[in-house]
């Protein structure tokens, strides 16, 4: 009972915390776009590159994999992240991140019916540039210092249901609400004091709907196969309760395989495609993506690699391509009740005219009160 | 114990903080929007006038006392409170005696002066004790061109050594608690001391010939002065309008005490007095121009300008005002001494009830400049504070008045003329640098 109440406060705890950061780790080729993609993993799936992710009923990717939760249960992720900037033609910086991207809850209707919901990032806006410049105000040069912040994101809330059609059939159908803000800052301050600075504030609400599809089918008891589909409206931009852009997005789909190689080691693989180019902005592209991880070790402290490839969806010229690997271990505890994912992931991002490199600390805790 | 390294860690990654920002890669990695800023004149200035007799010299906190020929000629005066020439010697007792006065010492203090200008010197004069507000300088010429009752020479006073005497500078000490620096004391024992904002406090040693207590005066004084200098013969005096800073004198007399016992000899006693001042006032010439077409700002009586303005729509509601900054073109070059700069304050009004116009002195809104003595240059007097405060506020009254600093309105012979409305040439302008509206929100 003491162990229930306190994983419950723990759990209250992160989502106490995680309202205000619900989002996944940024990138500066996001921010001529509409953001950053989140990545809809869980902690073990993101230890595991994400090829778990299909197969993770805590990751927010899937819906037909919440048939695999028997019992009420709860997963946070919580994710710190140290990226390096290192435009081509600019000075090198450091940014500092802590994000909450996910959270899903799930438990089991009937015998062949689960339902479950929760929030993941769907887009990051969270980022500030600085950029000095010199303006000419009445012949005379003023040197100014522009600061534009915009911190926020475009969640993605669910509920769905997966069911078990027969033995190896599973498929599971989501509805998404597309929801989230940013609050967006513009200052300019003038090196002469004689100029005041300008502060403009807005808050910026975004809203939007989809559905997405899945299926997980079980070839044997070693070999999985999973397929998905997603697709949303238009991305809606209110500022001030006046629509200011709408969007299209894309239609996402991909599919993974899961072989059970033994009883204390799966891999995995999945690909995903998501054709952003339907957004209709310039510089932004189709892209595709990769990644492959393996789990070993006892069910209650397993072991996970995983490495992962893919396109950033913004970023002029070619799509920025990034790169992972990624490691991190588990352990159960309270008698199987809870389960705590650590993990850490080693990022690469390269586009034209920058690089990003990025540490990830990655945390999952998963309840089952 | 697992326990809390479980809490421990959560709560110090949760606790982590935030850096998401970096110097911008621009155009390619900045957001789309960019601040614009604009930088325009506007000739949004209308129904522009001055008006005169606001403050009078005599209510003046300064008076000006001036000697630039060609220019000014500005004499400043004070008078004191009556003096009994006897005094009650013992209390219960209605004999008085004669008090015989020993010397008198006379206070004032300069506010402002020439730094660099060398044999400055105050000459003092004795006036009429009659002597008030309908005193001219015509009036008084005579009293002033006759021989000064003393001269004290300030610059020399400046270099005089501080005082060592421990005597001296306790005593002093006593008479001037917060002043700073030595104690400076001429051959002639007069005294000049340094007060916390650099004014200088000088107290003038007369003898009875040079001030005799008369009764036919009642004790009064009046007491004129002029100044002289090598160049910018130019000082501005406190009045009694100040208060504490007012000038005085302060008469230094005994009187002998009839000694019942005729054994003994009569005792003597020794006695100040300080006497307030009963009026102070300058007078100078050649007079202050009545108005004209032109704005007026200073001189004596006091004028004021009223400027009203015309806000455009758009500089309500769609930018952010940055700078402004209104420009007044000068007539011509202010004459005088260059201490005899001035600061000019724009100040909203409550209302517009054209010259009685309530002015809010108390507004955080107000703005000055520098009137610079000799410069033709225009006047660019920043009014950011209340064009922003104008531009988010539409139930605020767009009109403001140009005042001289107080304190010195009307304390002196100095004052600005600018072109208005009427010369389309040279009329005043509002520079006005605004930030529009940021595009928030559009990728």
């Amino acid at each position: 009972m003491t162990t229930t109440v306190h994983l419950t406060a723990l759990l209250t705890l992160l989502l106490a915390a995680g309202t205000s950061r619900v989002a996944a780790q940024n990138s500066q080729f996001g921010i001529q776009g509409l953001g950053t993609p989140g990545r809809a993993e869980s902690a073990r799936a993101r230890t595991t590159g994400g090829a778990f992710a299909p197969f993770d009923p805590f990751s927010p990717l899937t819906d037909a994999v919440l048939a695999d939760v028997r019992r009420l249960s709860a997963n946070i992720a919580l994710t710190t992240s140290w990226r390096t900037v290192d435009p081509t033609d600019g000075t090198q910086s450091s940014l500092k991140e802590t994000r909450f991207p996910s959270l899903v809850i799930v438990g089991p209707l009937t015998r062949r019916l689960t339902i479950g919901g929760g929030f993941t990032t769907y887009l990051d806006r969270t980022y500030g540039v600085l950029i000095k410049d010199t303006i000419d105000i009445a012949g005379v040069p003023q040197p100014v210092t522009d600061q534009i912040t915009s911190d926020g994101a475009i969640t993605d809330l669910r509920v769905a249901v997966a069911a078990r059609l027969g033995k190896r059939l599973t498929v599971g159908g989501g509805l998404h609400k597309l929801t989230g803000s940013t609050r967006e800052v513009a200052r300019r301050t003038f090196d002469d004091t004689l100029y005041t600075t300008s502060a403009a504030r807005t808050e910026i609400a975004y809203g939007g709907t989809g559905g997405s599809a899945s299926l997980l089918l079980d070839l044997s008891q070693a070999l999985r196969l999973s397929g998905w589909v997603r697709s949303d409206t238009k991305l809606r931009s209110d500022n001030n309760g006046k629509t200011i852009a709408e969007h299209d997005l894309p239609i996402s789909y991909g599919g993974g395989v899961l072989w059970r190689a033994g009883a204390e080691a799966s891999l995995a693989g999945s690909v995903a495609w998501n054709n952003w180019s339907a957004t209709g902005l310039p510089n932004s592209h189709d892209t595709f993506s990769w990644s492959a991880g393996l789990e070993i070790g006892k069910f209650g402290a397993p072991f996970r690699f995983g490495a992962r490839q893919g396109q950033l969806p913004f970023g002029i010229g070619e799509a920025p391509k990034e790169s992972a690997l990624s490691a991190g271990l588990a352990r159960q505890f309270s008698g199987g009740r809870g389960r705590l994912d650590i993990g850490v992931e080693r990022l690469e991002r390269t586009g034209t005219g920058m690089k990003e490199h990025l540490w990830t600390l990655l945390l999952g805790l998963t309840v089952r009160p | 114990m697992k326990r809390s390294r479980i809490y421990f860690l959560l709560i110090a990654a949760a606790a982590c903080t935030e850096q998401s920002t970096a110097p911008g890669v621009c155009p390619d990695f900045c957001p789309p929007g960019q601040i614009q800023s604009h930088d325009s004149v506007f000739s949004i200035i209308e129904r522009d006038s001055s008006f005169r007799g606001y403050v009078q010299s005599f209510h003046a906190f300064t008076m000006t006392v001036a000697d630039l020929p060609g220019v000014v000629d500005s004499r400043a005066f004070f008078t004191t409170d009556t003096v009994l020439s006897r005094i009650q010697a013992k209390i219960g007792d209605t004999t008085t005696v004669p008090k015989v006065v020993d010397s008198l010492r006379v206070r004032f203090i300069v506010v402002q002066r020439p730094k660099n200008t060398t044999g400055l010197k105050l000459r003092l004069y004795r006036l009429p004790v009659t002597s008030d507000s309908t005193s001219d300088f015509a009036s008084l010429d005579p009293y002033f061109v006759a021989a000064p009752i003393d001269s004290v020479d300030i610059s020399r006073l400046l270099q005089v050594p501080g005082a060592t005497d421990t005597a001296i500078t306790n005593y002093w000490a006593t008479i001037c608690q917060t002043c700073i620096d030595s104690v400076r004391v001429d051959p002639e024992e007069n005294v000049l001391l340094t007060q916390l904002d650099s004014t200088l406090l000088l107290f003038v040693k007369l003898d009875t010939l040079q001030a005799p207590l008369s009764e036919a005066d009642t004790g009064r004084l009046a007491i004129g002065f002029r100044v002289a200098a090598d160049s910018f013969a130019s000082v501005v005096l406190s009045t009694m309008e100040t208060g504490a800073s007012s000038p005085l004198v302060r008469w230094f007399y005994h009187y002998t005490i009839p000694d019942t016992v005729s054994a003994t000899p009569d005792s003597v006693v020794a006695n100040d007095k300080v006497v307030p001042p009963r009026f102070d006032n300058f007078v100078f010439t050649p007079p202050t121009p009545p108005i004209d077409s032109n704005l007026a700002v200073g001189g004596v009586p006091s004028a004021r300008t009223i400027v009203r303005v015309a806000m455009p729509n758009f500089l309500h509601d769609t930018i952010d005002v940055v700078r402004a900054t209104l420009s007044l073109v000068p007539v011509g070059a202010v004459q005088g001494a260059p201490s005899d700069s001035f600061r000019i304050i724009a100040r909203p009004v409550l209302g517009d009830l054209g010259a009685k116009s309530p002015v809010n002195t108390g507004s955080f809104l107000a703005d000055s400049t520098f009137v610079h003595i000799g410069s033709s240059d225009t006047v660019r007097l920043e009014v950011t504070k209340m064009v922003q405060a104008w531009s988010l506020d539409t139930s605020l009254v767009t009109t403001f008045v140009i005042v001289p600093q107080p304190g010195i309105e009307a304390g002196s012979y100095t004052e600005a003329r600018f072109y208005s409305t009427r010369a389309p040439a040279f009329r005043p302008t509002l520079r006005v640098t605004y930030v529009s509206r940021y595009q928030f929100g559009r990728p």
